[in-house]
């Protein structure tokens, strides 16, 4: 029986989407404050309007609805879905004030594509866009990266049930045993990243020719979306506008990095990480899968002439790949190119890339490798239960994060149901795309780059775009980066107290 | 209080539901009215542009011939190798490279006709732009390139455009045998609206209010627990 949820439930959901919308508030003051430092006065002020609002929403909350009770799993999956809306509504109040949207659904799509690490934008003028607004834009992909839960459990702690907000943001290692030290941890990876990183892409950009100050503005900028996997980048043109292979190069170190688990991370921190690169049951998904589609995006390159160098091959066909497989979405090209200028084949594995996804725990969406790790192994004892007699007891394994685990029915049938979940989302989304008139390439590489949250496009996706694909890609981009199960739970909660009962 | 006294009807959840949905749907409406008010901008008349066609053109094409962003991704081969004059909006920022430079030239609507967005509130759609590698004599001449602050030097550039450029790592581009800077481009500026002021005020004076009522709610509540 459904139980309808009371005034204390809702409670627990507003105080802690509260929690989490305080902390966007105070991050929104940084790119205030660049405003002010760059006499970009009207964006400071749109940026201090947003981030007023989200303090007060956050205050009113404490306010109202603070209580002395924990939040059970379901409380914080629905707070996590919920408060991921609420921070795209108050995050778009800047984009919106800053005049560079059409409306306000735009400027939402443009902050749920920058939470989500996405990368799509339907941005108007970019290449005028104010560096307070430019270093917004990339801030929320930080943000959506590590986990806007991630932010508000860094700042304010919280009772318990924090495990159910940590989960609900799509991640599933706990990397240290309780979860605030496990959110301390990946922060302190993050800050460690953005610092080298940073100075990393800054020594490039300069190379490249950019002056020094805005190179390190560029520098900050293309590090949250390297890192971050997200693929906003301060320029229309993307990675393409520095003609630097030492650029593209720096650009593919952070989004690998960044496609690799936090768990990952701390076993390469723990010097134990050569080994767990070999074991691991991700890395090698990742390495069959990175190998073997790039080996065929080139064949169709060279097969259709695009490219006659290995350089070009490399730095267009490689790039592009990989930038779709960690869910970056950089491009060097103008994405009307994979359509004019590609052929069919390249394409094809590009979005096949972009729907695999890097590893679980890390900041890319999409299927993720341990679910394809985890089907590959179980279609794989399937066909030796067959080969073998049949009172053979056939036992496989998989290696993850510092661990063996057995390969149980439980956790193929989990992965496979994600894996469904996400090949229907991709497929609705293209049917939509196709239902506005697009081709079906087109239709599936957007719909493919929004839900697995990527941000390559086709040329599809841009200020025009129809309203209808607006709204599906916000909503693809919402529930495909928290991989289902909050936005789920959201949903139970609103149909439970509607039809609940007592 | 019981579980029951605690319920919420299905009318109140819904009535709740419409409330925040009306309450979001009026600071948006207000955000909207700031923009809008008469903060010395208006939009543009942005007339409407002819529908470009779809098909690429025959071949062997006059040259140079003068081309846009636009033919140039649709239809690559057709204008690789070809001699092109192109007019596009330095924006971002001019790359030095030894004896040449690699300029980012935009040719859409902000670029050449209505200028940064930052001045006006006409949006006329994303931007659209080709690389060119011009000679460094021209770019030590570009004083302004487009962003925020300023409309960026427009430059006509005549080259040949490469669909795969083999000194850019296969990148498409024109490389530039001539450019000229048509216009030098100029600083952009927008007054403070002071509406925005009085909103942020407003807004943080309203932070304050519902902090110290939060504050205040905490201290009632501490005590008594510790009873």
């Amino acid at each position: 029986m459904l139980i309808r949820p009371d005034r204390r439930d809702l409670g627990l959901i507003g105080l802690y989407t509260g929690r989490i919308i305080t902390g966007l508030g105070l991050v929104m003051l940084v790119p205030a404050a660049l405003g002010v430092a760059r006499a970009e006065y009207n964006d400071a002020l749109g940026l201090l309007i947003g981030a007023g609002l989200s303090l007060l929403f956050g205050r009113l909350a404490e306010w109202r609805l603070a209580t002395t009770h924990d939040l059970d799993w379901s409380h914080a999956m629905a707070a996590v879905a919920l408060s991921w809306l609420v921070a795209t509504y108050l995050a778009a109040i800047p984009l919106y004030l800053s005049g560079h949207y059409g409306s306000f659904l735009d400027a939402a799509f443009d902050a749920m594509s920058g939470f989500a690490t996405a990368g799509l934008a339907v941005i108007n003028d970019l290449d005028h866009v104010s560096d307070s607004i430019n270093l917004w834009r990339h801030l929320m992909q930080f943000m959506g990266g590590q986990g806007l839960v991630l932010v508000a459990l860094s700042l304010f702690g919280g009772a318990g049930g924090l495990s159910g907000l940590y989960v609900g943001e799509g991640r599933e290692d706990r990397i240290l045993p309780n979860v605030r030290r496990t959110a301390s941890f990946i922060w302190r990876v993050a800050l460690l990243y953005l610092l080298f990183g940073t100075a990393m892409l800054w020594a490039a950009v300069v190379h490249a020719g950019m002056p020094p100050v805005d190179g390190l503005l560029h520098a900050v900028m293309l590090f949250m979306a390297a890192f971050d996997t997200g693929g906003f980048a301060p320029t229309s043109a993307s990675l393409g506008f520095y003609h630097s292979a030492v650029v593209e190069a720096t650009a593919s170190i952070l989004m690998v990095a960044g496609a690799f688990s936090f768990a990952l991370h701390y076993q390469l921190m723990r010097g134990t990480g050569p080994v767990e690169l070999v074991r691991n049951i991700e890395t090698r998904v990742l390495a069959v899968t990175v190998v073997g589609l790039s080996a065929i995006t080139m064949l169709g390159l060279a097969r259709f002439e695009t490219y006659d160098s290995v350089e070009a091959l490399l730095r267009r066909g490689f790039f592009h790949l990989l930038s779709a497989h960690t869910g970056t979405g950089f491009g060097t090209i103008p994405g009307r190119l994979f359509v004019t200028d590609w052929g069919v084949l390249a394409p094809a594995m590009v979005v096949i890339a972009m729907g695999l996804g890097g590893m679980a725990g890390s900041t890319t969406g999409g299927v993720k490798a341990i679910r394809v790790g985890v089907l590959a192994k179980a279609v794989a004892t399937d066909i030796q239960r067959i080969v073998l007699p049949t009172d053979a007891v056939v036992v496989d394994s998989y290696h993850s994060n510092g661990r063996t685990e057995a390969l149980r029915s439980p956790v193929v049938r989990a992965a496979v149901l994600i894996t469904l979940l996400y090949i229907a989302l991709y497929f609705a989304g293209a049917f939509l795309g196709m239902f506005y008139g697009y081709s079906i390439q087109e239709a599936l590489f957007e719909s493919t780059s929004a839900a697995a949250a990527v941000g390559l496009s086709v040329g599809v996706v841009g200020p025009d775009l129809e309203e209808g694909l607006k709204v599906f890609y916000i909503f693809q981009m919402w529930i495909g980066r928290l991989e289902f199960i909050s936005v789920f739970a959201l949903f139970g909660y609103v149909y439970a107290t509607i039809r609940g009962r007592l | 209080m019981t579980r029951r006294a605690n319920q919420v009807t299905p009318l109140q959840a819904i009535a709740g539901m419409v409330v925040v949905l009306a309450g979001a749907a009026a600071i948006v409406a207000v955000l909207g009215w700031l923009i809008e008010r008469g903060d010395q901008l208006r939009p543009l008349e942005a007339p409407a542009q002819d529908e470009q066609e779809d098909t690429c053109p025959d071949v062997p094409l006059p040259e140079p011939v003068t081309v846009s962003a636009d033919d140039l991704v649709e239809c690559p081969d057709v204008f690789d190798g070809v001699t092109v004059r192109y007019i596009g909006e330095t924006v971002r920022a001019v790359l030095h490279r030894g004896p040449r430079a690699w300029v980012h030239l935009n040719d859409d609507r902000y670029a050449l006709e209505l200028g940064p967005l930052y001045e006006h509130r006409t949006t006329v759609g994303g931007n659209s732009g080709v690389p060119v590698s011009i000679p460094s004599a021209v770019a030590d001449d570009i004083t302004y390139v487009g962003n925020a602050r300023h409309r960026g030097a427009v430059l006509t550039v005549i080259g040949e455009f490469r669909r795969a450029n083999p000194d850019d790592g296969g990148g498409p581009g024109i490389h530039a045998g001539t450019a000229r800077i048509t216009e030098p481009g100029r600083p952009v500026g927008r007054p403070v609206d002071d509406a925005r002021i009085v909103a942020a005020v407003t807004v943080f004076a309203a932070v304050l209010a519902a902090a110290f009522l939060a504050h205040s709610e905490a201290s009632t509540r501490r005590p008594a627990r510790r009873r």
